[in-house]
C-alpha cells in the first residue's frame, strides 16, 4: 500500500542521510523523512559519554566534595540531566504533505536513553503551515562557510519575513513533492 | 482526488456502544468545507426520516465489520479529533492568537522596503488560487457543539433526550436572583463609582503625557501611574468587549444553520475576543500580584529599616561621596603615572571637587542621613503595601536618580568640554591642511589663509592635542561612573517591567489546558488512512516575546557600537523613556479612550444581564 524508497544522497557529504518515503495509497499524504545513517550507533555513542560523564562526576564528588545523601543525589541528577540536554539524539526531520490542506515539518531531536516512540511523542516540535499560506516551495542556492555552494530546499510562506528551510536534498524529492501538494 | 472526513473521537465509544446494529454516520457539509461527522445512529431510525442537506449519510458500518464503508469510488482519508469545548474556550486555529496588539511597536522596525521582491512574486498569476478549505473546515470543527444541537433540534426521533434535573434547578435559582432590586441598586452604583474612576484615571494620564512636559520621560513614578491610569481606562473597554461574545457558549446561536454559506457565521467564534479576555485578567491578576508582593517586601523592609538604613547610609556615602572625591584629587596629581597637563587638571580637579562638596551638603548628605535613609524606607515599605511594589520600586528609582544627580551634571560638563575640544581640533586640523568647512554646502573646500592665521591655528591646534588627554581622563571617569547608575537604573526598571507585563496567565492557562491558547495545530498519522488533529499551544518563548524585544532595544541604545560611538564623540546618551518601554504597553490601545464615548453603552449592558 505505501511505496517506501531509500536514497543515499552524494558521497561528498560528510554526514550520509537516508531518505525514507511513505505515500499513501491514494496520494493523500506523503512523509518524507531523513534519516542519518550511524543513527543507532551515534545514539550509542552518545549514550556511552552520558553515562561515562556521569559516572566520573559521581567519582569525583565522592572524593573530593563532601555532601549528605540527598545532596548527593541532587548533583548526580543534575550532571546526569545536563549531559543527556547537551548530548542527545541526532536530528531527524520529517516533512508531511497533506493534499490541498498544506505542509507540516516535524524535527525530532530527543533524548538519548529513551526509545524512539518516546521522543518522537515528547520531544517532537512540529510545524503546520497551511495551504493558503505556502506560496511555493523552491530549490535555492546558498554560500555555506564561506565558499561552498550547495543547494537547499525551502518552502515560501505568505506574511512571513523568513523561508522555512526543509533538509538539504536533491531534485527527486522535490518534484514528488510539487505533485503531492497540488 | 482525496476526500477528508472530520471523526470527533467521542464517537468511538458511541460505536462500541451499538456494535451490534447496523450504523450510519450522518455528517454536515457546507459550501466549500468537507465533511464532518456528526452522530452515528442506528440504521433502522433513519428509515423513518430522510436527510435534506446540508446534512447527509456518509458512511455505513454493518454489525460485525471492522471498517466503515464510504461512499463512492473516490480515496478517503478519516481526520479524528477532540471536540473543542466552546463553553471553556477551547478552540482550534491556524495561527498563534496574538496575546499582545504588537502591531503598532514592533513592526516599524521591519523595513518594507527589502520585502518587494517578495510581493512581487506572491502577486504573480500563478499564485493567486487561495485555498483556505482547511481554515472554513476548522471554523466548522470550532462550532462542532452548535450544530450538533441545531441537528438534535431538527430531528428529534434520532435521539433520545434525557432531563438534567439538577441544572435546570440551578438556572431557575439563578433567574430569581438576577431579578432582585438590591441587584439594581449595586449595578448603578458600580457603573457610577466606575465612570468616575475613568474620568480622573484619564485626566491623570493626561497631564503626566501633555506635550510640553513630558513627565513620563523623566520620572518612573510618573511611568507608573501612567500605566495604571491607562490600565484602568481601559477596563471598562474590555469589560465590554468580552461580556458581548459572552452569549456564544450559554445559547445556540440565532443564525439558522442549515444555511448553505459558512461564511456568515465567522465573527461568532471566539477568536476576536479571546486576547482581550486573556489580556484582561492577566492585567487584574498581576495588579492583585503586586500589591501582595508590595505587601511582603513593604513589611520585611519596614521590621528591618534601622539595619537597611545603616548599611545603605555606609554604602551610598562611600560611592557618591569619598569615592569620587578621592579619584578627582588622584586625577590630579598624575594617575596611573600619566604625566597629565598640572595647572589644567588642577583646575578641573578644584572645580569638580567644588560641586561634590556643594551637592554634599545640599542634597546627597542630608538624603542618606541615618534617620532621614529610615524615615524613608518606612514611608516607602508602607506606600508599597498600599499601592503594590511597583510603585515602591518607581520611588526608589527616582530617588536613586536624584542621588545621582551630580554624577550627571559631571558627566554633562566633562562631555561637553570633550566634545568642543574635539570639534575645535577637528577644525583647526582642516585649517592647518589648508582646507575650510564649508557649512553651506556641508563639505571641506579649500580656503586661502593669511600667515598670521595659519600661524596662530597651528599653535592652537598644538596646544589643544596635548591638553587632550587630560580631559580625556577625566571625561572617560565620569562617564564610566554614569554607566554604572545606569545600570543600576536599568536594572530595577526590568524589575519594574517584569512585574507589570508579566504573561502569568498565559503560561498558567498553558499548565492548565493547553488547548485554550491554540498556535497551530498538528496532524500525526495515526495508520493508513487516519490522521490526528491536535491544537498545539503557544511557545513559552512566543509569549516572553516582548520582553525580548524590550532587552534587544535597550542593548542596542546602551550597549551597542553605536553607544562607543557617542562616547568617543562626546556626545551624551539621551533616551526616551516612553519610547523604550512603548513595546511593553502593547497591551493597550495607543491612546486612552474617553469614558464619554460609551458610557450610556455601560449602564443599560449591566442591567440588561437579568
Amino acid at each position: 500500500m505505501s511505496i517506501i524508497e531509500s536514497i543515499s544522497l552524494e558521497p561528498l557529504m560528510r554526514q550520509r542521510y537516508s531518505l525514507e518515503i511513505h505515500q499513501n495509497s491514494n496520494g493523500g499524504i506523503l512523509r518524507i523523512t531523513m534519516v542519518p545513517t550511524w543513527n543507532t550507533n551515534k545514539n550509542a555513542m552518545n549514550l556511552l559519554i552520558v553515562a561515562l560523564g556521569t559516572i566520573t562526576g559521581i567519582f569525583t564528588l565522592a572524593r573530593y566534595v563532601q555532601l549528605s545523601n540527598t545532596g548527593q543525589l541532587f548533583s548526580i541528577a543534575t550532571i546526569f540531566f545536563l549531559l543527556s540536554l547537551i548530548f542527545r539524539r541526532p536530528t531527524m526531520e520529517t516533512l508531511t504533505v497533506l493534499a490541498n490542506y498544506g505542509v507540516q515539518i516535524r524535527k525530532v531531536r530527543g533524548l538519548a536513553f529513551l526509545p524512539r516512540s518516546f521522543n518522537r511523542h515528547w520531544f517532537a516540535e512540529t510545524e503546520f503551515i497551511p495551504r493558503d499560506q505556502v506560496v511555493d516551495v523552491v530549490i535555492n542556492e546558498g554560500f555555506v562557510r564561506g565558499f561552498q555552494v550547495i543547494f537547499y530546499l525551502a518552502v515560501l510562506v505568505k506574511e512571513s519575513t523568513k523561508l522555512r528551510l526543509l533538509f538539504a536534498v536533491c531534485k527527486h524529492v522535490f518534484s514528488l513533492t510539487t505533485r503531492a501538494l497540488y | 482526488m482525496v476526500v477528508y472526513i472530520f471523526w470527533p473521537k467521542h464517537l468511538k465509544s458511541k460505536e462500541l456502544h451499538l456494535n451490534d446494529d447496523n450504523m450510519c454516520a450522518i455528517s454536515i457539509c457546507l459550501q466549500s468545507t468537507d465533511h464532518i461527522v456528526l452522530d452515528i445512529v442506528p440504521r433502522r431510525l433513519l428509515e423513518k426520516e430522510a436527510l435534506s442537506a446540508p446534512y447527509s449519510i456518509i458512511g455505513t458500518k454493518n454489525s460485525g465489520e471492522a471498517n466503515w464503508k464510504f461512499g463512492e469510488a473516490n480515496d478517503y482519508c478519516t481526520i479524528e479529533f477532540y471536540v473543542p469545548n466552546l463553553k471553556v474556550l477551547q478552540f482550534f486555529s491556524l495561527e498563534p492568537i496574538p496575546l499582545t496588539q504588537l502591531g503598532n511597536a514592533a513592526n516599524t522596525t521591519v523595513k518594507k522596503a527589502d520585502y518587494k521582491n517578495f510581493e512581487k512574486l506572491c502577486n504573480h498569476p500563478r499564485y493567486q488560487s487561495h485555498d483556505d478549505r482547511l481554515r472554513r473546515n476548522l471554523s466548522l470543527l470550532n462550532l462542532f457543539d452548535s450544530h450538533h444541537e441545531s441537528f438534535v433540534k431538527r430531528y428529534h426521533s434520532l435521539h433520545i433526550k434525557s432531563v438534567n434535573v439538577s441544572a435546570r434547578l440551578g438556572t431557575m435559582m439563578r433567574k430569581k436572583c438576577r431579578s432582585s432590586s438590591l441587584r439594581n441598586i449595586v449595578s448603578t452604583f458600580t457603573v457610577h463609582l466606575v465612570v468616575n474612576m475613568v474620568k480622573v484615571a484619564y485626566s491623570v494620564s493626561s497631564f503626566l503625557n501633555w506635550r510640553y512636559t513630558q513627565l513620563v520621560n523623566i520620572s518612573v513614578l510618573a511611568q507608573q501611574i501612567d500605566l495604571r491610569a491607562q490600565q484602568i481606562c481601559y477596563f471598562p473597554v474590555q469589560y465590554l468587549l468580552i461580556n458581548e461574545h459572552h452569549s456564544i457558549g450559554k445559547t445556540p446561536p440565532k443564525i439558522e444553520f442549515s444555511s448553505e454559506d459558512s461564511s456568515q457565521w465567522k465573527e461568532e467564534l471566539p477568536c476576536k475576543y479571546y486576547p482581550d479576555y486573556i489580556r484582561f485578567y492577566n492585567t487584574v491578576w498581576l495588579i492583585l500580584n503586586d500589591i501582595s508582593f508590595g505587601m511582603i517586601v513593604g513589611s520585611l523592609v519596614y521590621d528591618h529599616a534601622d539595619q537597611i538604613s545603616m548599611h545603605l547610609h555606609r554604602a551610598i556615602g562611600f560611592s557618591l561621596y569619598h569615592f569620587p572625591k578621592a579619584i578627582t584629587i588622584s586625577l590630579s596629581n598624575n594617575p596611573l603615572g600619566i604625566k597629565l597637563n598640572h595647572e589644567l587638571a588642577k583646575f578641573f580637579s578644584e572645580l569638580f571637587l567644588w560641586v561634590i562638596e556643594f551637592s554634599n551638603v545640599l542634597f546627597v548628605g542630608p538624603m542618606i542621613e541615618i534617620n532621614n535613609l529610615k524615615c524613608f524606607l518606612r514611608v516607602v515599605s508602607q506606600l508599597g503595601c498600599v499601592f503594590g511594589g511597583t510603585f515602591a520600586l518607581s520611588i526608589i528609582v527616582d530617588y536613586f536618580a536624584i542621588l545621582t544627580f551630580h554624577i550627571y551634571t559631571f558627566h554633562r560638563i566633562s562631555s561637553k568640554l570633550y566634545h568642543w575640544q574635539l570639534v575645535i581640533l577637528l577644525s583647526l586640523f582642516h585649517l592647518f591642511r589648508g582646507k575650510k568647512n564649508n557649512i553651506l554646502r556641508n563639505r571641506i573646500d579649500h580656503n586661502y589663509f593669511k600667515l598670521d592665521q595659519l600661524l596662530l591655528g597651528t599653535i592652537f591646534f598644538i596646544i589643544l592635542v596635548f591638553l587632550l588627554p587630560t580631559v580625556l581622563m577625566f571625561y572617560l571617569f565620569f562617564t564610566t561612573l554614569r554607566m554604572v547608575t545606569i545600570d543600576v537604573e536599568i536594572f530595577l526598571e526590568s524589575i519594574i517591567a517584569l512585574l507589570n507585563h508579566f504573561p502569568l496567565f498565559a503560561l498558567l492557562l498553558r499548565l492548565k489546558d493547553p488547548k485554550r491558547i491554540p498556535g497551530g495545530i498538528t496532524m500525526n498519522e495515526l495508520g493508513p488512512g487516519r490522521l490526528d488533529l491536535k491544537s498545539k499551544p503557544i511557545k513559552i518563548s512566543e509569549m516572553f516575546k516582548p520582553f525580548v524585544l524590550l532587552m534587544e532595544q535597550m542593548k542596542d541604545i546602551y550597549f551597542s557600537s553605536k553607544t562607543s560611538r557617542q562616547i568617543f564623540l562626546g556626545l551624551p546618551f539621551v533616551t526616551h523613556r516612553r519610547k523604550l518601554y512603548q513595546i511593553l504597553y502593547s497591551s493597550l490601545p495607543s491612546t486612552p479612550i474617553d469614558i464619554r464615548t460609551f458610557r450610556n453603552k455601560l449602564s443599560p449592558h449591566i442591567k440588561k444581564k437579568d
